[in-house]
């Protein structure tokens, strides 16, 4: 495992009793779950895009102005609860089942790259072995 | 397309994947890995620099909580996540991730950024091996003195701070893959998937 990894699990895998999980480790996981949340809702927008949503269809259906659904679904950014609640319901009626707990701990590496997928749908070979990255694990 | 057409694109896109693979191979490029357990939908290759910088270890504090956002910026890329991409250069906003910057004259290809603007800001210079496969080479700091960094900021557009990065960039390229170009052109398509155009996610 990269080193970049084994440091982000030192103190993760500690349990209740472990030592504080460092600040900068906190700050990876705060920007990966914004990082997602944000493709969360962007994905469920576009989604709604085909179905003749607009921003400005969105910001009435949310009591929100234009400016802010513009800002909100133009990058990953520190929405509240309240504001999450209010895009999804103006968007698609619906609920966050992204708020799932899922533990960080005992993931295994999965084997799949988009590459194989390509492989797949072309129908060929991989030009030379792929699974470079799971040799560094 | 004509079959002679197909069959072309087809050797081009073994030999460069053949290229790059070789490179990770010999230990020139690294290639990052997802958060475990994570799908790799994308792939980032790292130069020497850029995994050293990642890897290497770091007292707590300003300087580990930036790199973390770096390392997070850079693996949300390989989870295959939705992207804003600006193809105009000097036009993107805080809505983009990744950048084309505007080639240099004497350069064939233009090179792209990173954009990591969670201050201090830094932007990672990189251009496309094929779609959906980012070479990173460098990392530079945008306007501000970032202490683990040994770069100074690259400061205003025109700056020789710039030029520089993207001198590195294209060298690095013809250093690692002399006989093949980046992937170029306008099509979003061709670099990226599940990506959208900065002005198309802020249409109202």
């Amino acid at each position: 495992m990269p080193t970049y990894q084994t440091r982000l699990f030192k103190e993760l895998s500690e349990g209740h009793n472990g030592r504080t999980i460092p600040e900068s480790t906190r700050v990876y996981f705060q920007e990966r779950f914004k990082n997602r949340l944000f493709d969360f809702l962007i994905t469920t927008f576009l989604r709604e895009e085909q179905n003749g949503l607009t921003q400005a269809k969105l910001a009435r259906r949310s009591g929100k102005s234009p400016e802010v659904i513009n800002r909100w679904l133009s990058a990953p950014s520190n929405l509240t609860a309240e504001s999450i609640s209010d895009l999804l319901l103006g968007m698609a009626a619906e609920e966050p089942e992204f708020f799932k707990g899922s533990s960080l701990l005992n993931r295994s590496a999965k084997n799949y790259t988009h590459l194989d997928e390509e492989e797949t749908a072309r129908g060929t070979s991989p030009p030379a072995p792929i699974n470079v990255e799971f040799e560094r694990l | 397309m004509s079959r002679v057409r197909c069959v072309q694109s087809f050797l081009i896109y073994m030999s460069i994947r053949v290229a790059w693979m070789r490179r990770v191979q010999d230990g020139e490029l690294f290639q990052l890995s997802p958060l475990v357990g994570d799908r790799s939908a994308r792939t980032v290759l790292l130069t020497r620099e850029l995994d050293e910088l990642l890897s290497r270890e770091m007292e707590e504090g300003e300087g580990a909580k930036r790199r973390n956002r770096l390392l997070e910026t850079l693996q949300n890329i390989v989870a295959g996540r939705h992207l804003v991409v600006c193809m105009q250069p000097f036009e993107a906003d805080r809505k983009a991730v990744i950048g084309r910057l505007a080639p240099l004259p004497e350069h064939a290809f233009p090179v792209w950024d990173i954009r990591c603007l969670v201050s201090p800001a830094l932007r990672v210079f990189c251009l496309f091996v094929e779609k959906d496969v980012l070479l990173a080479v460098t990392c530079r700091p945008r306007s501000v003195e970032v202490g683990w960094l040994r770069w100074s900021p690259l400061g205003d557009w025109n700056s020789k701070r710039w030029r520089r990065g993207i001198e590195a960039t294209h060298s690095a390229w013809t250093a690692l893959f002399p006989a093949e170009s980046p992937v170029t052109g306008d099509d979003l398509r061709a670099y990226l998937s599940n990506a959208s155009l900065q002005r198309a996610v802020g249409r109202t």
